[in-house]
């Protein structure tokens, strides 16, 4: 039986399965389905304000040339931005892609293995593997790339410049939707190997069996030193020569890279004494978080910087005609797209890894369900050890944000600060933040669903 | 929770059914206190399910289980959740420790859960585990230990709240025969010390063996019921000093 005809039997028999495996590959498609939508949609924006730059429309040159000048530079600012909100984006919505493809291979890795040892070649096992990655690939690629093109219109509503975008302008050319298709499917294949080398590394999935190595302070130590270095070489005049994009550039990676590094380490110390609680479900959640405190931060890195920023912008709502002013407004506008966007992909993500981890730890919750745990335990574990990080970070940062804006604010916009602007950051992070728990009540009924199957007896 | 084991375990006319599979039908069976039973049987032949609506795991489509006075089989999920909590305590076939948590707090959490306050559950855990033999393994997790004393720690974690019965579902199927047998001398004596009735699953003899009572289960109906007298091989205090456990 060759490896086209053997893929869509076992997709079927896996839908059809009562374990719930099929819950996997639709999770997969989703996903697949949430991330193109999204990479296109953004492509779509960063395309629309290269146009603007390179080649704007009549009416796009007419306010522009009004606002800052007649010259393809003057235009230059909004391609920019676009950029740097694609940065804050890219490396979620790619992983929500490789999470998508490494959670399909999970939910496929026992079965490849047993085909192996029913005498199915190596090569056969990863052309399988490969051939259903791609079909939920496509699949989800079709639904993303539909959806990308039904939610243009919605964009109409919004305003740059004081203009209103014109749908078309966020059209993408064939070149560049195939281009980001292609990427998006380069990284899900990638995935799916890596995936599989991960499940046959290590069966037992994610979890660690041995006691990690506590993280060192001088994480925290180094970020400190970067702090003085900074505040030094403000005071002695030096960052008036931070100029040009690759020494801010630089100046953000470093930033970024020390907080990336110091965060861990003070997850770490926040869980530690989080183990002495009398509450199971915190005692649970507690030592999973010290597992591996690097992959709680991974998980909530994207969405955090997101709130730092939209913190940061809040103290910018500002309405007038002044270019600067517009501008202003019109950063607020695309961060809190941005931020929108990240609570979306976070959402999705925290499903997958949810989901993912509720088909890893099935035989175990099964047992300590067996045993009598309150099914109410395994819910509350799975929001204290992935919610609360997110939701104590994403208030963190975005108050960092906001006093790091507040200070930095010169004080001819001061009079302008308002509790509106608070009201509606407040407002955005609620929302996210009711998206991602939302997305974490839908995996009680999935784990309900998956211990109800697999608690037919073996007798 | 046990004190001493004074409450019977019973189930009378229990049968279930998976869809149109009839796994259990019509088991009556009295088991009494302190008492240790093995069940027996081939694949598919009942005796998982007939120990999981013993525990209260699962509901029986007809007949009822009592532990002692109570009805445990008409209680809601959530209650049965907290007999089995207080009044139970079970060993798997794998352990089934959680991988993230130290020896002494995989004992501990059950307790934790039935209400015990923080130190006394640790120092509980502690005192299981020196019991045991495995006491110098406390603050190690799953995977730094060896299959039996995964087993002892799970035993420990089953005695530890002095449960009334103690169900163990092929207890010893995962470690070879030396170490199972080890396993096994550990469970029924501890079991037996602590006044607590142990109803065993098994494939295997050599595991029946150490209990009082045989059950033997095929197609659902309990197909004979005997009583064993076999001899302790090893003294007690040998079994759990874990000098010879891998």
């Amino acid at each position: 039986m060759s490896t086209l005809t053997l893929a869509p039997m076992l997709t079927r028999g896996r839908l059809k399965s009562r374990a719930g495996d099929g819950w996997l590959d639709v999770l997969a498609v989703v996903s697949n389905a949430l991330s193109a939508a999204v990479a296109l949609t953004v492509a779509g924006g960063v395309w629309m304000f290269y146009s603007w730059w390179q080649n704007p429309t009549p009416r796009v040159l007419e306010r522009l040339t009004a606002l800052w000048g007649p010259t393809a530079d003057d235009r230059m600012i909004y391609f920019v931005l676009a950029l740097v909100a694609l940065g804050l984006l890219v490396v979620p919505v790619f992983s929500l892609g490789a999470s998508a493809a490494k959670l399909g291979a999970q939910g496929r890795s026992e079965r490849l293995a047993s085909l192996r040892l029913v005498g199915l070649t190596s090569s056969q096992t990863v052309g399988l593997a490969t051939l259903e990655t791609l079909v939920q690939w496509a699949l989800g690629a079709v639904v993303g790339l539909v959806a990308y093109f039904a939610t243009l219109p919605l964009w109409a509503g919004v305003t740059f410049a004081a203009l209103t975008i014109d749908p078309a302008e966020m059209l993408l050319p064939a070149w560049l939707l195939a281009a980001v298709l292609a990427a998006l499917l380069a990284i899900t294949l990638a995935s799916s190997v890596l995936g599989l080398q991960r499940v046959r590394i290590s069966p037992l999935g994610v979890t660690r069996r041995q006691t990690p190595r506590a993280l060192k302070a001088w994480r925290v130590l180094l970020l400190a030193a970067v702090v003085v270095a900074f505040f030094g070489y403000a005071a002695i005049g030096g960052s008036r020569n931070i100029n040009g994009v690759a020494a801010v550039a630089g100046f953000l990676a470093i930033t970024i890279g020390s907080i990336s590094l110091a965060v861990p380490f003070l997850i770490q110390l926040l869980a530690l004494p989080l183990t002495r609680t009398r509450r199971a479900s915190l005692l649970l959640a507690a030592r999973r978080i010290l597992d591996d405190p690097r992959a709680t931060w991974r998980s909530i890195s994207a969405i955090t910087l997101l709130c730092f920023v939209a913190g940061f912008t809040s103290v910018m709502s500002i309405s007038g005609e002044d270019p600067q002013l517009i501008i202003m407004q019109d950063l607020r506008t695309g961060v809190l797209i941005t931020v929108a966007i990240g609570f979306g992909v976070a959402a999705m993500a925290t499903l997958m890894n949810q989901a993912s981890l509720v088909f890893d730890n099935a035989a175990q919750t099964l047992a300590l369900s067996q045993m009598g745990f309150p099914k109410p335990v395994f819910t509350r574990v799975r929001v204290l050890q992935s919610f609360v990080p997110l939701l104590l970070a994403s208030v963190i940062f975005a108050a960092l944000g906001r006093a790091l804006g507040v200070v930095t604010s010169s004080s001819q916009f001061a009079q302008y600060h308002s509790s509106d602007q608070l009201l509606q950051l407040v407002a955005i992070l609620a929302a996210g933040l009711a998206l991602c728990l939302l997305a974490l009540a839908v995996c009680s009924p999935l784990e309900r669903h998956v211990l109800a199957a697999q608690g037919r007896a073996n007798d | 929770m046990n004190k001493n084991a004074t409450a019977p375990l019973a189930g009378r006319g229990l049968t279930k059914n998976f869809g149109q599979v009839a796994a259990l039908r019509g088991v009556d069976i009295d088991i009494a206190a302190g008492q240790s039973v093995a069940i027996m049987g081939p694949s598919g032949s009942g005796k998982s399910t007939l120990l999981h609506c013993l525990a209260g795991i699962i509901a029986p489509t007809s007949g009822q289980v009592t532990l002692g006075d109570q009805v445990i089989s008409s209680l809601s999920d959530a209650k049965r959740s907290r007999i089995r909590l207080t009044h139970f305590g079970f060993v798997f076939q794998d352990g089934q420790l959680v991988p993230e948590l130290p020896a002494r707090e995989n004992v501990a959490v059950p307790l934790l859960l039935a209400g015990v306050p923080r130190g006394q559950a640790l120092s509980t855990a502690d005192t299981w585990l020196e019991r045991l033999g495995v006491g110098t393994e406390r603050n190690r997790r799953p995977g730094e230990m060896s299959g039996g004393q995964l087993q002892r720690v799970a035993i420990a974690r089953a005695l530890a709240g002095g449960p009334d019965v103690v169900f163990a579902d092929e207890p010893t199927g995962a470690l070879d025969q030396a170490t199972g047998h080890e396993v096994m001398q550990i469970l029924s004596t501890t079991a037996q010390m602590s006044g607590a009735t142990l109803v065993v699953v098994t494939h295997d003899p050599l595991v029946a063996g150490w209990c009082d009572r045989l059950v033997e289960i095929r197609d659902g109906v309990i197909h004979a019921d005997t009583v064993t007298n076999q001899p302790r091989p090893r003294p007690v205090q040998d079994a759990l000093t874990g000098g010879e456990l891998r």
